[in-house]
C-alpha cells in the first residue's frame, strides 16, 4: 500500500503480492532468454550502482563492480528461487559480495557514505548532540562491519526494515531488534570516549 | 590499518553519466566477451574451472537437493530418529487424483499442477511426500518452529493441525504451476470453527506467513471449498467476492479524511469506490502534525464493525492507529453508487452460484465418504484409518472431528493455528524476571540443547534455548518439560514432578531419562500422556 495526500509513505520496497509476482514472470523469462533480462538491468541499474557508489569511492570502479554484479546476476539466474522476496534483494547481497571482495582485493579501509539527513537522525535516535563529527565517527568505527552495515543501510541509505532484512537474510523483526541494540551499544561507546 | 572511512556530502552521480552506461547492449555484448576472454585465459583457469564442475557434480549427486537442503537446515528434528515419516504416493501428473491419506486426509491435484525448475510442465508421474502433524510431540520430533511474528511482537501459534506437502520427479523437486493450486481437507481434532488461521511457513524468511481465515466443516459432512487463493481469482478473469461490496458513503463536509492505496484483492469490497478516502471516527490529537510526517508503513485491516477498517502507520518505534470508514467525495459518488450496483448484483449471482456449488461439493465428498466406508473392512486403507480415529483421538468422538481445507498455492509446510495466550503469557514472563535454570540426572549435570514446555490441552510446544536459560519461565503452569542434550538424549519432568521442583527463583531440575526402548514419537506420546 502506498500512502498519499497527506500522509506519505516514503518506501518504494513495499509492494503487493501482483507486483513480485508480475517481477518473478519477469525473471522466468530471463531465465529462459537473456534478452529477456533487459527489463530487470533497465528497472535496478540505478539503485544497485547507487548502492556500489555509497561504499565505493573511484566512481569507474563502482561502474566496473556494478557490470560485474549483473554479470553475475545473469549467470546465475537459473538458481534464482523468488520465496516471496524481491529480486532487487538478491541483487543487493551480490553487489554486497562483490564489494567485500574488492576491499579483500584492495586492503584499503572502506567507505561509508553519510547522509546529513541520517545522521541527524541517528544522533537524535543516540539522544546526543554530537558537537563533533569524529566523535560519532570514531564510535561507529568500534563496531563490526556487520553492525555498520546495518546502520548504514538504515540512516545513511534510508531503507525500509524489510529491504535490510531481507539484503541481510534476516527476520524483520530480529532486523529492528539487533539496530535498537546496536543504538544502544553506540550510546555507551559515546558515553565512554567522552568520559 | 583503519577499517572505516566517513565521507559525508559526496557529490552524487551524474544521471547522464549512468545512463551512458546503462546500455543493456553492450553489457550483453561484453559479457559474452568476458566469458570468451575467461575462457582462454590461462590452463590453470580452465583446469580450475573442470574442477569446479567436478565439484559441483560431487555436491549434486551428495546432496541430492537444493530445496531439501534449505528445509533441513531450517526446520531441524532435534532428534533426527524421531522425526514424523513422510508418506510417498506416486500420482499420474495428467489426470486429476484425490488421494485419500491414512489419517482420513484428502488431498486433491488437479492434473498438470506441477512443473519441474526450468518451468516445463510435468506429464508423468510425481512422488507426492506428505505427512502431518497433529499434537505437541508430532511438532516437537519435527522440529518445525512454532512462533509467528506479526508486527515485531513474537507470537506462540497453537496449532490445529499442519501438513507438509513435497512434489518429486527422479528425486528432484517440482513446484506447482501457478494458479493450479492443490486442495488438501485435512482432518482435524480441534473442532473451534472460526477461531484458526491459515499459515504457510517461508523457509527462506524463516517465518509463518499469514494466508488466509480458515474454515472448518465437520467431519461427517464434507467441507465447502473455499478458495483461499488470490491468484485463482485472477486467473478464473471472473471476480469472485469474498466479501459484500460496501455501499459507498458521502464524505463529511469539511472532515478530515486521507487517501491510502490498497490492494483491490485484499479489499475487493472496496473496489467498487472510485476516489475512495477514509474518515477517521474519532478525532486524533494533534493531527495536522501527524499528518505531515513521513510514514515508514501503513496496513490496513478490516475492524470487527461492518465497513469500518484499521489504519496503522508505523515509523519506527513510533505507532499511530485510526479506526476509519471509507467514503467518497460529491464529485466521485454517482460513479460509486453505479459501480456498486454492478457489483452487488455479480456479488449476489455468484453467492447464489456458489451455494449450488457447495451443495454439489458436499454431495460428491460425502459419496467419496460413503464409498470409502463401505469398503471391505480387512481393506489395509480402511484399516489404518480407524486405527488412527481410534487410538489418536480417542478423547474425541467423530463429531468432533473437522476437515481443515488448504488451496495450496506453494508446496511446504501449511498450518492451521491461531496464536496461543497461554505460551505468550510465558514469553513474557522470560521479559520480566532473571533466573538461572539448571539440569541433573543421577547426580550429573546435564548439557541441553533444547527445552520443551507441553500443556497437553494445547496443541504446541514452548522452546527455550541455551540462551535464555538465565531467564527461565516458570514451570508451574506446563504439563510436561522435555530437555534434549547435544548427544540427543531426551530427559524429561512431568505434572507433579516438575511443578514441585520450582520453588521460585534460581532452579535445579533433576530430571528423569527417556528409556532407550522408546524409539518412536507415538512410545513418546504414551510416556508424555498426550
Amino acid at each position: 500500500m502506498i500512502a498519499s495526500d497527506k500522509m506519505t509513505l516514503k518506501s518504494s520496497y513495499h509492494r503487493t503480492e501482483a507486483d513480485i509476482q508480475a517481477e518473478m514472470d519477469q525473471v522466468t523469462a530471463a531465465q529462459k532468454d537473456p534478452a529477456a533480462f533487459a527489463e530487470i538491468y533497465t528497472k535496478y541499474y540505478s539503485a544497485v550502482l547507487s548502492f556500489i557508489y555509497h561504499r565505493i569511492e573511484d566512481r569507474e570502479t563502482s561502474f566496473e563492480i556494478c557490470a560485474q554484479v549483473f554479470y553475475k546476476a545473469l549467470d546465475n539466474l537459473r538458481k534464482y528461487q523468488a520465496r516471496g522476496i524481491p529480486f532487487s534483494a538478491w541483487l543487493f547481497r551480490i553487489a554486497a559480495n562483490e564489494i567485500n571482495d574488492h576491499y579483500r582485493k584492495h586492503r584499503r579501509a572502506q567507505l561509508i557514505t553519510i547522509d546529513e539527513n541520517g545522521f541527524q537522525e541517528l544522533c537524535q535516535d543516540l539522544c546526543t548532540s554530537v558537537t563533533e563529527d569524529r566523535d560519532l565517527f570514531a564510535a561507529l568505527e568500534k563496531l563490526d562491519s556487520r553492525e555498520l552495515e546495518l546502520i548504514n543501510m538504515r540512516f545513511f541509505e534510508q531503507r525500509p526494515f524489510a529491504e535490510i532484512a531481507d539484503i541481510m537474510k534476516m527476520n524483520e523483526s530480529a532486523c529492528k531488534m539487533k539496530i535498537y541494540r546496536i543504538l544502544e551499544h553506540l550510546s555507551v561507546i559515546l558515553k565512554d570516549l567522552r568520559s | 590499518m583503519k577499517k572505516f572511512v566517513f565521507k559525508k556530502q559526496r557529490p552524487a552521480l551524474d544521471p547522464s553519466e549512468i545512463r551512458n552506461h546503462m546500455d543493456f547492449d553492450r553489457f550483453l555484448k561484453s559479457r559474452h566477451a568476458v566469458s570468451k576472454r575467461w575462457i582462454i585465459k590461462s590452463k590453470f583457469l580452465m583446469i580450475a574451472g573442470i574442477s569446479a564442475v567436478t565439484g559441483v557434480l560431487l555436491f549434486t549427486l551428495f546432496n541430492k537437493n537444493h530445496e531439501d537442503h534449505i528445509l533441513k537446515s531450517f526446520i531441524a528434528p532435534p532428534v533426527p530418529a524421531l522425526d514424523v515419516p513422510a508418506d510417498k504416493i506416486i500420482v499420474a501428473a495428467q489426470r486429476d487424483t484425490t488421494i485419500l491419506f491414512r489419517t482420513g486426509s484428502l488431498i486433491s491435484i488437479p492434473s498438470g499442477s506441477f512443473e519441474d525448475e526450468n518451468g516445463k510442465i510435468v506429464s508423468d508421474s510425481v512422488e507426492i511426500r506428505y505427512r502431518e502433524f497433529h499434537d505437541a510431540v508430532d511438532i516437537l520430533c519435527s522440529g518445525i518452529p512454532m512462533n509467528y511474528d506479526s508486527a515485531g511482537i513474537t507470537y506462540q501459534l497453537e496449532s490445529a493441525g499442519m501438513m507438509q506437502i513435497e512434489a518429486y520427479r527422479n528425486n528432484k523437486p517440482l513446484r506447482l504451476r501457478s494458479g493450479h493450486p492443490l486442495t488438501v481437507n485435512m482432518i482435524s481434532a480441534s473442532p473451534d470453527r472460526n477461531s484458526y488461521n491459515i499459515y504457510l511457513l517461508d523457509t527462506t524468511a524463516r517465518k509463518w506467513n499469514y494466508v488466509a481465515e480458515n474454515t472448518a466443516a465437520n467431519y461427517s459432512c464434507f467441507p465447502v471449498y473455499e478458495d483461499l487463493h488470490p491468484d485463482r481469482r485472477k486467473k478464473s478473469g471472473q471476480p469472485e467476492y469474498a466479501k459484500a461490496p460496501v455501499r459507498p458513503r458521502l464524505a463529511t463536509k469539511h472532515a478530515t479524511s486521507f487517501m491510502i492505496d490498497y490492494d483491490s484483492l485484499e479489499f475487493p469490497e472496496l473496489a467498487s469506490l472510485s476516489g475512495i478516502r477514509f474518515e477517521p471516527l474519532h478525532t486524533i490529537p494533534a493531527y495536522k502534525k501527524l499528518s505531515g510526517k513521513i510514514w515508514e508503513d501503513v496496513r490496513i485491516t478490516r475492524s470487527g464493525d461492518a465497513d469500518q477498517y484499521v489504519v496503522t502507520f508505523t515509523e519506527g518505534k513510533e505507532k499511530l492507529q485510526i479506526d476509519a470508514v471509507p467514503v467518497v467525495d460529491e464529485k466521485n459518488y454517482a460513479d460509486a453508487m453505479k459501480k456498486f450496483a454492478i457489483r452487488q448484483s455479480a456479488y449476489t449471482a455468484r453467492l447464489k452460484a456458489r451455494l449450488a456449488e457447495k451443495e454439489a461439493s458436499e454431495d460428491s465428498l460425502c459419496r467419496i465418504n460413503a464409498q470409502f466406508r463401505s469398503r471391505a473392512t480387512n481393506s489395509d486403507m480402511t484399516a489404518r484409518f480407524e486405527d488412527f480415529i481410534n487410538d489418536s483421538y480417542t478423547a474425541a468422538s467423530r463429531d468432533l472431528l473437522v476437515y481443515r481445507t488448504f488451496a495450496v498455492s506453494r508446496l511446504g509446510v501449511w498450518n492451521c493455528d491461531r496464536p496461543c495466550p497461554f505460551f505468550s503469557a510465558m514469553t513474557q514472563h522470560i521479559q520480566k524476571g532473571a533466573r538461572i535454570a539448571s539440569f541433573y540426572a543421577n547426580g550429573a549435570e546435564l548439557d541441553m540443547k533444547y527445552i520443551y514446555f507441553v500443556k497437553r490441552k494445547i496443541n504446541s510446544i514452548y522452546s527455550v534455548t541455551p540462551s535464555s536459560f538465565r531467564r527461565f519461565p516458570q514451570t508451574t503452569e506446563p504439563d510436561v518439560m522435555i530437555g534434549i542434550t547435544y548427544d540427543n538424549k531426551l530427559f524429561y519432568l512431568k505434572d507433579e514432578d516438575l511443578h514441585n521442583s520450582d520453588k521460585g527463583g534460581n532452579v535445579r531440575f533433576n530430571m528423569k531419562e527417556v528409556d532407550n526402548a522408546i524409539v518412536n514419537a507415538s512410545e513418546l506420546k504414551k510416556l508424555f500422556l498426550i
